[in-house]
């Protein structure tokens, strides 16, 4: 999935198709997200 | 076994070797004070991208480069100015380097008579070490018979079979294929149950690094990232090139505005109109219009196409963000 520049990659349990345009929803889990400052690559917060 | 220590060092390459060592006459220290320590019998493994300088830092600990600053202990002892063959060490290469006209057991006992052992002794430690390494039906065959993987068996056996306090092993696995690599990481995985001798591993491939060792290095640009067991490093990366770099497919880093929306802290991301909740535990540091980058691994993004999915989505989790195909 495209996000502005980047490419959003993720890993489905099943094999699924999805059309251009087509709606979609996602879900991040949240204690499995990290935060970086842009400049340095360091982590903010543990 | 031994403990291994290594404080503030530091290797530049002089003008000659620069030429050789592309990444080190960029960068002019081809690594920089690094400091780590091995625990006894622990399997470390350095992981980083060509031209990190884990390669340098191996040659250094084995004493065939020497260190521009800094200090390197076996247990106690310094071992900066110590010839190679005084530091107790096993060396196994990704290059075999055994001896062609010798024997199997000829090149296994080849640094052992070299050292005055007895045949009595020598056999001995070859009868120990050859079934470690599944090598005991070669021992008569000569190395241009062997295939990779059999020549690569006993250029390890080779290396343990004195019994070092240290054994350093240099990508052994690159030059074999799947199948083999793996039957081989098992072997040395086993071997180094048996014999608990501090080992480090040097190599690229982070599946090698994160299957076989205990803790892990990971090095960029001659400087050390981050160490500590491959789950740890996984889970909590401490920066975003040890985040990108470690993990199979690769983590997500997506550059992010944090703004402040109707019902809490967004992310939000340039030219997408995605739209993604700031988990609660960060929201004592962020502020609003703050620029991050927020990292998120493809096996922890979850998609669903939402006329069919969304009551299953919405039933399991209260993060859920809207987006729109291509663009998100």
């Amino acid at each position: 999935m495209r996000v502005g520049d980047s490419l959003l990659n993720m890993t489905t349990s099943e094999e699924v198709w999805y059309d251009r345009g087509q709606p979609v929803q996602l879900e991040f889990k949240a204690e499995k997200t990290h935060l970086f400052e842009p400049e340095s690559g360091n982590r903010i917060l543990k | 076994m031994a403990q291994l220590k290594l404080k503030g060092v530091y290797k530049r390459y002089d003008n000659a070797e620069r030429s050789f060592f592309r990444k080190a006459a960029q960068n002019d220290f081809a690594v920089k004070n690094l400091s780590f320590a091995c625990e006894d019998g622990e399997f470390v493994g350095i992981l980083g991208p060509s031209g990190c300088g884990k390669t340098t830092t191996l040659r250094m600990v084995a004493g065939l480069e020497e260190i521009t600053a800094g200090d390197i202990y076996i247990g106690e002892t310094r071992i900066n100015d110590l010839l190679p063959k005084d530091r107790n060490i096993g060396l196994a290469f990704e290059d075999y380097a055994l001896y062609p006209p010798l024997t199997v057991y000829e090149n296994l006992a080849f640094n052992m008579r070299a050292q005055k052992k007895s045949d009595a002794e020598v056999k001995k430690a070859i009868d120990y070490v050859a079934p470690l390494l599944k090598v005991e039906d070669l021992l008569g065959m000569k190395p241009p018979a062997l295939s990779g993987g059999q020549k690569q068996r006993v250029n390890i056996a080779r290396a343990i079979v004195r019994r070092p306090g240290l054994l350093l092993l240099d990508e052994p696995l690159s030059h074999l294929d799947g199948k083999m690599r793996q039957q081989l990481r098992h072997e040395i995985k086993r071997m180094h149950h048996e014999i608990k001798c501090t080992t480090i591993i040097v190599t690229h491939d982070q599946m090698e690094a994160m299957s076989l060792a205990d803790r892990i290095v990971i090095m960029k640009d001659g400087d050390l990232q981050q160490m500590g067991a491959p789950i740890e490093v996984y889970d909590n990366p401490v920066n975003a090139f040890v985040a990108g770099f470690i993990g199979e497919p690769p983590m997500n880093l997506l550059s992010s505005v944090i703004v402040r929306g109707d019902g809490g802290w967004l992310f939000t991301f340039p030219d997408s109109d995605l739209r993604v909740e700031v988990p609660q535990r960060y929201h004592d540091v962020v502020s609003d219009g703050m620029r991050v980058t927020l990292g998120v691994r493809p096996v922890d993004v979850m998609v669903a196409n939402i006329r069919q999915r969304a009551a299953r989505l919405l039933s399991r989790s209260t993060k859920i963000w809207e987006t729109r195909g291509e663009s998100a």
